[in-house]
């Protein structure tokens, strides 16, 4: 299992939470995301903490649903791949740790956690990146 | 202080102006955006012609207090001045000709289109602002509907309100936001409405301000709307187009002569309406979750110009604070209007028991 540690990209990814499903926008490239259900948890805690591995988010979510943690941990890697694909989430090295978040109320089952990616803003995108003026001037006009 | 945007000085384009105003006279015209005065100075009558139309509708009188922002537009070709750097093509990221340079200098920002040939830029510490064309007599279709749009979208987020890509029209009861992709019928929907005797905030942006539990007011920019002209002569044939579209260009409405007086500077917000064409006869309005009226509203109010990511969680408040429905729009465009008419009259019913 890899001691990868993610963080949110903050540079390049903006979310919001709504009713338990995050849309997040990758700033970069015009791509936006839809993460519902366990994947909105999944991002719940990317946001709420920096540099956390695939382990340590699955041993924090896994006791609120009705599934082995094996299975919530491999759900939870393949999202963290995809997440990593999409560069909406950075990596670095692990330090060991663990969270804890509030105790749910009953188990849910567990579905595999799915980032939704919808590319129909692609071409929004018109500006070119901004330039800023430096001592050495600008290119000649012509 | 007056700084350097690239290769347009503020300086230089400001001396331009007072050259080409000089030569071909200087109109000028007030106009109020959400409640703060502009000055528009236009140096020649075609340029007055070209880019006053959409704006018309926010004409104020000058009133005795300064304007908030004063915006002074010249052109090479009418008036035989040079602009400098309107030939700036050498830029090695300009890729294709649509594509915009965006500009920063200190509190300068500026715009630079190298296929059309135009700039505009905003010294919004100084109050003023520039917008320089290649030939009047050329405008974009894209620039008559919604002229000097990067200055006044730049000036309108100093202020602390948002520009959401959005149309909003409404009744005596209030107003909707209808955000949506284009191709979803938006457009169809605003013009319809307007022609059925609603009032019209705009068609593709408009101004939103929303203070944390207050009711939340769209403010208008422009009053043209813009559609394919297949679909233009097949949904509204009545209707007449400003000017015939070139290519590949959309046609503009301009509403303010034909629709005075169903044109407000503002109105309250009741819903978020998200248009989705069905194909059918009959339109419908249904319920739909506030994630999915984020989802359909924010990517191209975030990702517009040069990326607005504060836009989302004004967005997100806004999804919060009023009900979101989907529009399945009937091919019958009556349908649509009184749909949307009795959509509006139930919601304040209801908002009063």
């Amino acid at each position: 299992m890899s001691d990868k540690s993610f963080s949110v990209d903050r540079a390049r990814a903006v979310s919001e939470i709504l009713d338990g499903e995050a849309i997040v926008i990758n700033m970069e490239t015009g791509c936006y995301y839809s993460l519902a259900n366990t994947a909105a948890a999944v991002w719940r805690l990317l946001l709420d903490n920096e540099g956390v591995s695939a382990a340590t988010i699955a041993r924090a979510l896994a006791p609120a649903y009705d599934a082995p943690e094996d299975e919530v941990r491999s759900g939870v890697a393949s999202l963290l791949a995809d997440l990593e694909a999409e560069k909406l989430v950075a990596t670095g090295a692990a330090p060991p740790r663990a969270l804890s978040i509030a105790a749910p109320s009953a188990k849910q089952a567990f579905t595999r956690p799915v980032l939704e990616r919808y590319t129909d803003m692609q071409n929004f995108l018109l500006v070119d990146p901004i330039h800023e003026v430096t001592e050495k001037g600008w290119p000649q006009v012509q | 202080m007056i700084q350097e945007v690239g290769p347009f000085t503020v300086a230089a384009l400001d001396e331009a102006f007072e050259r080409a105003a000089s030569a071909q006279g200087r109109i000028e015209r007030t106009f109020a955006i959400a409640g703060a005065p502009v000055r528009i100075a236009f140096a020649g009558r075609a340029l007055e012609q070209g880019l006053w139309p959409a704006l018309a509708h926010l004409e104020q009188r000058p009133g005795d207090a300064p304007p908030e922002l004063t915006i002074k537009v010249l052109d090479e070709a009418t008036s035989g001045i040079p602009v400098p750097g309107l030939g700036w093509t050498d830029h090695p990221d300009v890729t294709s000709p649509n594509a915009q340079v965006l500009l920063k200098a200190g509190s300068v920002r500026g715009w630079f289109e190298a296929g059309t040939g135009q700039v505009q830029v905003l010294d919004a510490e100084q109050r003023v602002a520039l917008a320089a064309y290649r030939d009047a007599r050329a405008l974009t279709f894209f620039e008559r509907a919604a002229p000097v749009r990067m200055i006044l979208d730049a000036w309108v987020r100093r202020r602390g309100l948002h520009v959401v890509h959005a149309a909003a029209v409404g009744t005596e009861h209030g107003g909707v936001l209808i955000p949506a992709r284009s191709g979803s019928g938006k457009s169809t929907t605003s013009l319809a409405c307007v022609e059925a005797g609603f009032a019209f905030v705009g068609d593709d942006y408009v101004v939103l301000e929303h203070a944390p539990g207050g009711v939340p007011l769209v403010h208008s920019l422009y009053a043209t709307a813009k559609l394919w002209p297949e679909n233009g002569r097949k949904m509204l044939p009545g209707l007449a187009p400003g000017a015939p579209p070139g290519p590949e260009e959309k046609a503009v409405y301009f509403l303010h002569e034909r629709h005075r007086g169903r044109l407000p500077s503002s109105l309250p917000l009741r819903a978020i309406l998200l248009p989705a064409i069905t194909g059918g006869a009959a339109t419908r309005i249904r319920p739909a979750s506030a994630v999915t009226a984020l989802r359909v509203a924010a990517p191209s109010s975030v990702l517009i110009g040069e990326g607005h990511p504060e836009a989302l969680a004004v967005l997100a408040a806004l999804v919060r604070a009023l009900p979101s429905y989907v529009l399945e729009l009937g091919t019958d465009l009556g349908g649509v209007t009184d749909a949307i008419r009795g959509f509006l009259a139930d919601l304040a019913t209801k908002g009063e028991r």
